[in-house]
């Protein structure tokens, strides 16, 4: 049963990408795993794991596994082919297509993750990289299952946040946050003592007076010398640093509506 | 010895005048009658001669008289050795002068130039302090009267937060005085000479660095500004600080001396003198200068002063009494002292703090812009920048 649904999964995306005209309106499930990694319980459960909270969040929640990504698709860039298979599948939730893939190949052993639609708001950048780090250490160890329940469970509960108005991002992390809030005490407490110090001062009128501007006769002001001479030129050269390595939080859209990240597990 | 001293009266019923701020004219509170200050002036420069002539005319008929002889009561002189000798070295800074209304002997300091009679309340000036060198070029007569000047401390104390609840209501005005206070008046011309360091930047990006171009530039500034009037207060009684405070008097209300807008003030002469305060007058002049120069300078990022000098070319100087109230108050065993321009109206003085109060307002702003600061993510912001 599990090697026929993994030739039909193979065969479905053998044919939308390679004879596109032939596959007009092709579909998948949520999980697909053309790469035969997962057992027919295992991949039940997730199959029907996946379709719950897709449904749940209206946001499709996908797992796609294929031995070799380059005999899908024509690129080497995985990030670019499971966009490829998302737009030719017509994964994702709606009319929005909102939706977040995990698309492994086992041959590189190469991953990409990636969302669109409603997915881009609730897997920030911050947050796609949180999520593959619960399931990269499974990878790595080839606890496929595993890696795949923590993905689905990570899923929900990001969604469950975002749903919240308070998606996973930057700010969520407990470190960051705790950093965060006592930065905005500090910045309270500053801002709260600078008006004291002007209502403080609004206490004090008397004082010395240090000059006579007021007594000037506004008619007889003469200028008898006006000289601006330019003296020289000062360079300072400064190394811009990357910003790669800061994040301001938000999710980085690329200019087909999808955002990701890949890398190797 | 009590000294010959005058008071103004009212002509048609003899009681005393006094200066009325509100229609500048002196005015009589029993019968009603205002008289002008020039017509007052003119009808006592008339009484003051005919009292001259009357006092040469008795001069020359006492002298025909014998002398008379001393007392000869029987009953032996008082001892008086059980008295203090004499007022000491504290006689040389008092005068005492005799009240023209009801005779009582009244002590002043020497500096005092017009007072009331603490017994009758009759206003009573002291002609002598204003004689000669010691008379006042001009005056600003007071425009705002004693309700004007409680009515200005109650609004002194209004929208100021960490003004502790009782003071307003507990503390009660110990003190209310209406004083003319003596000062000098500079006139002078400033020749400024400044040099400045100025720069303009500009930055591009080049690869991986930012390039920052400073141009640097040597500015020269010189010119001339006439200074007139510069004030500064010629009474050791009056605290500097606070004289200063209540600037600018509007020299629009600048009158010649008369001695008819005294009655019903306080008013004193000067004890200061012009050389002693010239020294405040030009540093507030020289600092002027300089900042007008400096504000000339413009289109430069930054402006630095290298080297600034001023010449002052001393003018006249002018001797003014200026209107002064001045208000204390008590609150909780402390004196606070307010004092306000009897022309303009501002008025100024310290006023006492509460702790609670602040503590109460920083914690409650500290909260609410935390609480702004959290909700908008800019402690989140900052952290992940930093962290990130």
């Amino acid at each position: 049963m599990k090697k026929l649904i993994s030739f039909l999964a193979v065969l479905t995306l053998l044919t939308a990408l390679w004879v596109p005209a032939l596959a007009a309106e092709p579909e998948l499930g949520y999980v697909t795993d053309a790469a035969s990694l997962l057992s027919d319980t295992e991949w039940t459960a997730l199959e029907s794991k996946a379709e719950s909270i897709s449904a749940r969040y209206e946001c499709g929640v996908y797992i796609i596994t294929v031995d070799d990504f380059t005999d899908y698709v024509n690129t080497y860039d995985i990030y670019e082919a499971a966009k490829a298979i998302y737009r030719e599948y017509s994964l994702g939730w709606g009319t929005e297509k909102s939706g977040v893939l995990l698309f492994l190949s086992l041959a590189e052993r190469d991953y990409s993750l990636i969302a669109y639609g409603y997915g881009n708001t609730a897997f920030t950048d911050y947050g796609k990289d949180r999520l593959a780090d619960r399931f990269l250490d499974n990878f790595g160890e080839d606890d496929w299952y595993g890696g795949f329940e923590d993905y689905l469970n990570m899923c929900e509960s990001m969604l469950q946040s975002a749903r919240e108005g308070r998606p996973l991002d930057v700010g969520s992390a407990p470190a960051i946050r705790l950093v965060g809030i006592l930065i905005s005490i500090a910045l309270g407490c500053i801002a709260a003592f600078i008006v004291c110090c002007f209502l403080r001062l609004q206490m004090r009128s008397v004082a010395v007076k240090a000059e006579a501007d007021s007594y000037i006769r506004s008619d007889s002001i003469n200028f008898i010398a006006r000289e601006d001479r330019f003296s020289h030129t000062s360079q300072v050269r400064t190394k811009v640093e990357s910003s790669s390595g800061g994040s301001g939080g938000g999710t980085t859209v690329d200019s087909s509506g999808f955002s990701g990240k890949s890398g190797k597990f | 010895m009590p000294t010959q001293i005058t008071d103004y009266k009212c002509p048609a019923c003899t009681a005393p005048l006094r200066f009325d701020s509100n229609t500048e004219m002196l005015k009589c509170d029993y019968c009603g009658e205002s008289y002008s200050t020039a017509r007052i002036e003119a009808l006592y420069a008339e009484k003051e001669k005919a009292a001259e002539a009357a006092f040469s005319r008795e001069k020359k008929k006492a002298r025909k008289k014998a002398p008379v002889s001393e007392d000869e009561d029987e009953g032996g002189d008082w001892d008086l050795s059980a008295l203090s000798g004499d007022w000491g070295e504290d006689a040389q800074g008092m005068r005492a002068y005799s009240c023209p209304s009801c005779g009582a002997e009244l002590i002043t300091d020497q500096t005092t130039a017009a007072t009331s009679c603490p017994y009758c309340g009759n206003n009573t000036i002291i002609p002598g302090q204003f004689d000669g060198t010691l008379r006042p070029d001009y005056i600003i007569p007071f425009r705002l009267d004693k309700e004007a000047a409680k009515q200005a401390l109650k609004n002194h104390y209004r929208k100021k937060i960490f003004l502790p609840r009782a003071f307003s209501s507990a503390n009660h005005l110990e003190e209310l005085k209406g004083v003319y206070v003596p000062f000098w008046l500079f006139d002078a011309e400033a020749e400024a000479y400044c040099n400045y360091h100025a720069t303009r930047s500009s930055s591009y990006r080049e690869g991986d660095y930012r390039v920052t171009v400073t141009k640097h530039y040597q500015i020269h500034r010189a010119g001339t500004m006439q200074f007139e009037h510069v004030p500064t207060d010629a009474s050791t009684k009056m605290p500097d600080d606070y004289m200063d405070s209540i600037e600018p008097f509007d020299y629009q209300g600048l009158k010649p001396f008369s001695t008819a807008y005294l009655p019903g003030y306080l008013a004193d002469k000067y004890d200061v003198t012009a050389q002693e305060s010239a020294g405040r007058a030009n540093k507030r002049c020289q600092a002027s200068a300089i900042e007008v120069m400096r504000r000339d300078v413009v289109g430069y990022e930054t402006v630095s002063v290298e080297s600034a000098s001023v010449r002052l070319h001393r003018g006249k100087v002018h001797y003014a009494l200026m209107p002064v109230w001045t208000l204390r108050t008590r609150w909780e065993g402390e004196d606070y002292l307010f004092m306000m321009n009897g022309q303009t109206g501002k008025m100024v003085g310290n006023l006492p703090i509460s702790k609670a109060k602040s503590l109460a307002v920083f914690g409650g702003l500290s909260v609410l812009f935390s609480a702004l600061t959290l909700w908008a993510g800019v402690g989140q912001w900052l952290a992940a920048l930093f962290m990130g």
